[in-house]
């Protein structure tokens, strides 16, 4: 396996400048085992949102596209953990897609309660507690 | 638990699919993500770009987007 950081992601997503995204496009549609780092995940969609002003579901969206491709697995969560991350995001329109990953990251940790300020957190279908 | 031939086939749901669970308003929610699938997604969201970055340099991006707050938490 081998891995790929945030700008390899976006250049392949996005599909420009050209001559990345052809040199994105030819590892990431080959066969060879591709790992997402979980962290460059949260970048790309930070990048994607914030500079090229992708819509939050098409970003979801395109995230599951990602995580299920054969040969796209992630680093630091399971994918499947990281796919329920990512179906809960959906179902949550508004709501930021680091706090699904956060929220999913400390169940499959079984680290619960899940401590935290943020009212919101709760939404994700963790046990969550005020410090 | 199985789901009905007749919803499988309505909601396009295969075998090897994600099956992911959640309690909405006292029911259960199944959400399926699909299995493994082998198409490209090169230039996916081409067409979704609402507005293109003047520099598309990675560093110039990288840092543009660490100084911009996330737009989900700006609600």
């Amino acid at each position: 396996m081998i891995s790929v950081d945030t700008s390899v992601v976006v250049r392949y997503l996005v599909g420009t400048p050209a001559a990345e995204a052809k040199r994105a496009s030819a590892l990431m549609d080959g066969s060879v085992e591709i790992g997402v780092p979980l962290v460059a995940l949260m970048e790309t969609a930070h990048v994607l949102r914030t500079q090229y002003g992708v819509e939050r579901a098409d970003l979801v969206n395109v995230l599951i596209e990602l995580l299920t491709r054969h040969n796209v697995t992630t680093l630091g969560l399971p994918t499947s953990d990281a796919l329920v991350a990512l179906v809960n995001a959906r179902s949550l329109p508004g709501s930021p897609i680091p706090d699904a990953f956060i929220a999913a990251t400390a169940s499959w940790a079984g680290a619960l309660p899940l401590y935290t300020f943020d009212d919101d957190l709760h939404k994700h279908g963790v046990a969550v507690e005020t410090p | 638990m199985t789901i009905e031939k007749q919803i499988r086939e309505e909601l396009g749901v295969y075998a090897g699919d994600q099956a992911v669970q959640r309690i909405e308003d006292g029911r259960v929610v199944i959400e399926f993500v699909p299995g493994p699938h082998r198409r490209s997604l090169a230039g996916a969201l081409r067409s979704r770009v609402r507005r293109r970055p003047r520099d598309e340099r990675w560093s110039t991006l990288r840092d543009a987007a660490r100084s911009t707050p996330d737009p989900d938490r700006q609600k």
